[in-house]
């Protein structure tokens, strides 16, 4: 963190560096149903943050000792792809994705109904194409819609947004050059239909009221999220229908 | 969460998540859930939601069903293992029988299941290696609900439905429910035959289903 010189990220009119106001998120793009191959899949966009979700199973694990006798387990893996940043990343897992793959797992956990695939595992790959800041709440956004897709029994469908603290000011959906040169980023997953908060994360500092401020933002954002997802969702069943 | 405001819609495209009714109201179905704390029966799939007024239960049918093995099912599956007690098999999809034996679907990962001894045939087995070999394709019916799956092929209708020769690997025939004869060489060999075996749709269908997901 800390602020580059001469980036200006509050223009002269209050309005963000890209153009948004500061409660205004980056255009959302929805798409169910992109692979041919899996079970459940979704391709989500937040402005130029891209990324694809695939589900597969249940099924029987290949190892054994990963399964739980009385519900299914979720294994997900998040990854970069070498082309997804302005300098190649290696293809290999970095710290910084086992532990996201670890995060979104626990946040997909606490919705999906396990219990009624005892002795499975559900498996989750989520590869970002295009990283511009927020991929980790993309990410979840899209293993959501490709669970809904795969049609494994959940809760609710869960969305997720990061708001972030740039010159003072929170903004919500915070992009690459607001993260890198903002003063906190703050991610949050939520479920709004069941009221439940699965992802909460924040990096940097936000006074208390701060926080709440910025989490009624988050909460207000993932609202819009998850009735894009339901629209995404019906979109793809009106397809089926035509065919 | 103002649930009494709630309307009920016939045929409604849902999501999971979305409120179908007031647990006083409707019991949970196949594809929703209750939840207690708001005190109503949710979605938990997408797919189109029914009432079922006289039951009083509401459920989802979903637009894409995970396909798994369950109890009293037909599912048909490739021997990968044959021990003196027990067949292992590898499940890969499932088959109705009626009314017209048809390949319904592959199951959505790999599963295994097993054969027990006494299940395979309706008459004491002195030896195993008699009634299956390694590789044969089976149609078995599946007798629990939890992984170790259990399968049975005593009925007629199960047993063995594609086999290749042990000598020249040609394409057995089936004679009887128990013996099959070589295409190619002649030789007969022991199999506990499905009385299903001869009916081209269904070998055709399955030969076209493991193709896919045996490669």
């Amino acid at each position: 963190m800390g602020k580059q010189p001469g980036v200006k990220l509050i223009r002269e009119d209050g309005l963000r560096h890209d153009g948004r106001k500061p409660d205004e998120m980056r255009p959302i793009k929805m798409d169910v149903g992109v692979l041919n191959n899996s079970d459940g899949s979704a391709l989500v966009e937040f402005g130029r943050t891209r990324v694809v979700a695939a589900v597969y199973g249940p099924k029987e694990p290949i190892q054994r000792f990963v399964l739980l006798p009385d519900r299914a387990v979720l294994r997900v893996r998040y990854h970069m792809a070498p082309f997804s940043t302005t300098d190649r990343k290696s293809p290999a897992p970095s710290r910084r994705e086992v532990e996201l793959s670890k995060v979104i797992r626990e946040a997909l956990e606490s919705i999906v109904l396990t219990e009624k695939f005892p002795r499975t595992s559900i498996d989750i790959f989520i590869e970002v194409l295009q990283a511009d800041g927020g991929t980790r709440t993309a990410a979840i956004t899209a293993a959501s819609l490709a669970l809904a897709d795969a049609g494994i029994p959940m809760k609710a469908l869960v969305g997720g947004v990061a708001v972030g603290k740039v010159e003072g000011i929170l903004v919500l959906d915070v992009d690459e050059l607001e993260d890198g040169n903002g003063e906190a980023d703050m991610p949050v997953a939520a479920a709004p239909d069941i009221g439940e908060i699965t992802l909460f994360q924040l990096n940097g500092v936000l006074s208390r009221e701060e926080l709440e401020q910025a989490l009624e933002m988050a909460l207000k954002g993932i609202e819009k999220i998850v009735e894009l997802e339901k629209d995404a969702l019906k979109r793809k069943y009106e397809r089926i229908e035509v065919e | 969460m103002s649930s009494s405001s709630l309307k009920k819609q016939e045929n409604k495209e849902v999501t999971p998540g979305d409120i179908l009714a007031i647990i006083e109201e409707y019991d949970a179905g196949e594809g929703t859930y209750v939840d207690l704390e708001n005190g109503v029966v949710r979605a938990a799939v997408a797919g189109i939601v029914y009432y079922d007024d006289k039951a009083k239960i509401v459920y989802v049918k979903p637009k894409k069903d995970p396909l798994v093995p369950r109890a009293g099912s037909s599912v048909i599956g490739v021997v990968t293992q044959v021990k003196h007690d027990v067949v292992i098999l590898d499940l890969v999809g499932e088959v109705d029988l009626h009314p017209v034996p048809r390949f319904k679907g592959e199951f959505s990962g790999r599963f295994s299941g097993a054969i027990n001894v006494a299940n395979i045939a309706d008459e004491y087995v002195k030896d195993i290696f008699d009634y299956y070999k390694l590789g044969d394709i089976v149609l078995a019916r599946v007798l629990n609900n939890s992984n170790p799956y259990h399968l049975t092929t005593v009925p007629p209708q199960y047993g063995v439905i594609y086999a290749t020769c042990s000598k020249c690997g040609g394409l057995l025939h089936p004679i009887n429910n128990r013996s099959m004869k070589c295409t190619r060489c002649g030789r007969i060999e022991k199999r506990k035959v499905s009385a299903l075996a001869s009916s081209k749709i269904l070998s055709i269908k399955i030969k076209k289903g493991l193709v896919v997901s045996l490669s």
